[in-house]
């Protein structure tokens, strides 16, 4: 019942907004499925960041990856538009799995920038290989989803399928944490190589804990490549992964709310306040660091306090 | 042509041994990799950029001012920042925002376009053995040599650097000494930023300054740094000079689309292979 009460509310949220929603104009469509996009993206990163504690600066060129793939696929080899999505999940998981297992021996601070690294080959990679990914101009022309032989062109076609995708993640991932395999994700972030004292490799759940995020960042660029009908390697950069990690850890690393309320804020808010926009990543950033600062209980009082000694 | 293009890596290579001396500081002092290093570099330029243009005041002067500026932000960072915060996800992740915070503040403050200093470096060209070299290149490399070297004299021969080092080995012995952690953390800190941004006003009048120009330029400062082994003044250097004439090489024998990506794979490849370095003076465990 615990699992199931946010999403009772979700649905029952829904239901009061339907006939609100019924007059939508398109671009409010828009944002909404962008909404659960980034819902998408960021339940990917919370697998990584928040059960494992692994600050990983590639997420999103795992998006790309997924983005590419699935792009590739629909536009050159006419693949139909869902099989595109699954692939390029399947090659965001992949890349990310690789990623895992070259830096199976790697922890903290060589690890953020083992993953740094990577994002900038990827995202260098994107820009360079013109024949497959367009080059510095991106990919044009990504054919729309298509369902049973109906194009999902306009957003509100599109809004249902982007939804179900968000909600559906959500609740796996929440279900996750509460799986034999969440647990000892969990654990091994909060108590790092200990856990092999239990017999748990920690390399192999590591491999597993990126694996799940990649998949999800490429299931997130497969929709995104299907919906904007364009990718391009800007869309990718090192930024958007530090600008979602720093709203997981505003509002607690490992919390699944975090998940909402960054895809809001990363989307719905961008939206609401472009004028504001500009100062965004200034004000996030210093909010995201006095949050740490502020849920850190006070330095213990030194037993001898200066003047006080022998 | 081949030696043309090792004097424009050596070139590099000493801005690049600069940034990662200065990493390799705030590093073995507090225990953080600044990933906002490359930003920090930008904001240098910026600061020694305002102070010429709107204060009208010398080059050199400008240039002490901006490290002198930066090195307080550092070091109030570290004092107030990073110091309260003890696991090595709040310090990375502090350091990624603040690197995030900085860039687009830089991008609202100075714009999108990029900017020059007023002309300082004479613009002749210097004839050695048959090569043609601009006088500016050479400026910059004895400027960052210099710098190079009053650091790792001021490191190895002062009171105050040889408590940062010992600080640095052990932090409990040397609180226990009477040394405080504290404030040496952030002596360290500061002075990685300080150099990062002496290297962002020394190369400012060669290069373009704009807002984002120090992100890859901060990926190029770690991995010369890991290359370095992330402890020693004579391992930053060989890391610097390595990665600057890898990608001086490559921008002229393959292609300059592709040098950006080769030091990129050199810093996995060096995080796989070498992850303490060509010379390691670090901690035994990685990471």
């Amino acid at each position: 019942m615990r699992i199931v009460r946010p999403f009772l509310a979700l649905a029952a949220l829904g239901v009061c907004a339907a006939p609100a929603v019924f007059t939508l104009s398109p671009t409010a469509w828009r944002v909404a499925s962008l909404f659960f996009l980034a819902v998408v993206i960021a339940s990917g990163l919370h697998v990584v960041l928040g059960l494992t504690r692994i600050v990983s600066l590639c997420h999103f060129a795992l998006v790309g990856v997924g983005a590419y793939t699935a792009g590739y696929l629909s536009l050159h080899q006419y693949t139909p538009t869902v099989l595109s999505v699954f692939l390029g999940a399947v090659a965001g998981g992949t890349v990310a799995f690789a990623i895992a297992f070259l830096t199976r021996t790697l922890a903290d601070h060589y690890l953020t920038l083992a993953t740094l690294a990577a994002n900038e080959i990827l995202v260098n990679v994107f820009r360079s290989a013109t024949n497959l990914t367009g080059g510095v101009n991106g990919m044009t022309g990504v054919p729309p989803l298509s369902l049973m032989g109906h194009e999902l062109s306009q957003p509100a076609m599109y809004y249902p399928v982007v939804a179900c995708a968000g909600l559906t993640i959500t609740f796996f991932v929440r279900q996750l944490e509460s799986w034999p395999l969440g647990h000892a994700l969990r654990a091994m972030g909060d108590v790092g190589s200990q856990i092999a004292s239990l017999g748990i490799s920690e390399s192999r759940l590591r491999m597993r804990g990126f694996l799940l995020g990649g998949v999800l960042a490429g299931l997130a660029g497969g929709l995104m490549a299907h919906i904007d009908g364009f990718v391009g390697p800007e869309s990718f950069g090192v930024g958007y992964s530090v600008l979602y990690i720093c709203f997981l850890v505003l509002l607690g690393v490992g919390r699944l709310r975090g998940v909402f309320v960054t895809a809001s804020v990363t989307v719905l808010a961008a939206e609401a306040l472009r004028a504001l926009f500009a100062w965004q990543m200034v004000i996030l950033s210093a909010a995201a660091i006095m949050a740490m600062i502020a849920r850190r209980a006070p330095r213990p009082v030194p037993v001898l306090q200066k003047g006080q000694g022998a | 042509m081949f030696t043309q293009q090792l004097v424009n890596g050596v070139s590099l290579g000493f801005v690049y041994a600069l940034l990662a001396l200065g990493l390799a500081l705030a590093y073995s002092t507090s225990r953080v990799i600044n990933f906002a290093h490359g930003d920090v570099f930008t904001l240098g330029a910026f600061v020694g950029l305002g102070l010429q243009r709107h204060l009208g005041i010398h080059f050199g002067l400008a240039a002490v001012g901006a490290s002198i500026a930066v090195f307080l932000g550092g070091a109030v960072f570290s004092y107030h920042v990073l110091w309260r915060l003890r696991t090595s996800l709040e310090r990375s992740v502090s350091t990624i925002a603040l690197g995030l915070g900085l860039r687009d503040g830089m991008l609202i403050i100075f714009g999108s376009d990029s900017q020059s200093f007023d002309a300082v470096y004479p613009t002749g060209v210097i004839g050695i053995g048959g090569m043609v070299l601009p006088s500016s290149l050479l400026i910059v490399i004895a400027l960052t040599a210099l710098l190079l070297v009053g650091v790792g004299l001021a490191v190895t021969m002062t009171s105050i650097g040889i408590q940062m080092r010992a600080a640095a080995q052990d932090p409990e012995l040397a609180a226990m000494i009477g040394i405080s952690t504290r404030n040496i953390q952030a002596l360290g800190f500061g002075s990685g930023c300080m150099l990062a941004a002496a290297a962002g006003v020394l190369v400012g009048p060669v290069w373009q300054v704009y807002y984002a120009a120090g992100s890859p330029v901060g990926v190029k400062a770690f991995t010369a740094a890991l290359l370095g082994g992330f402890g020693s003044l004579k391992g930053a250097t060989l890391g610097g000079l390595m990665v600057g004439v890898l990608e001086a090489l490559l921008a002229g024998y393959v292609s300059s689309t592709w040098k950006d990506l080769g030091v990129y794979a050199c810093l996995l490849i060096t995080l796989l292979l070498l992850p303490r370095g060509l010379v390691h003076t670090g901690p035994s465990r990685v990471g």
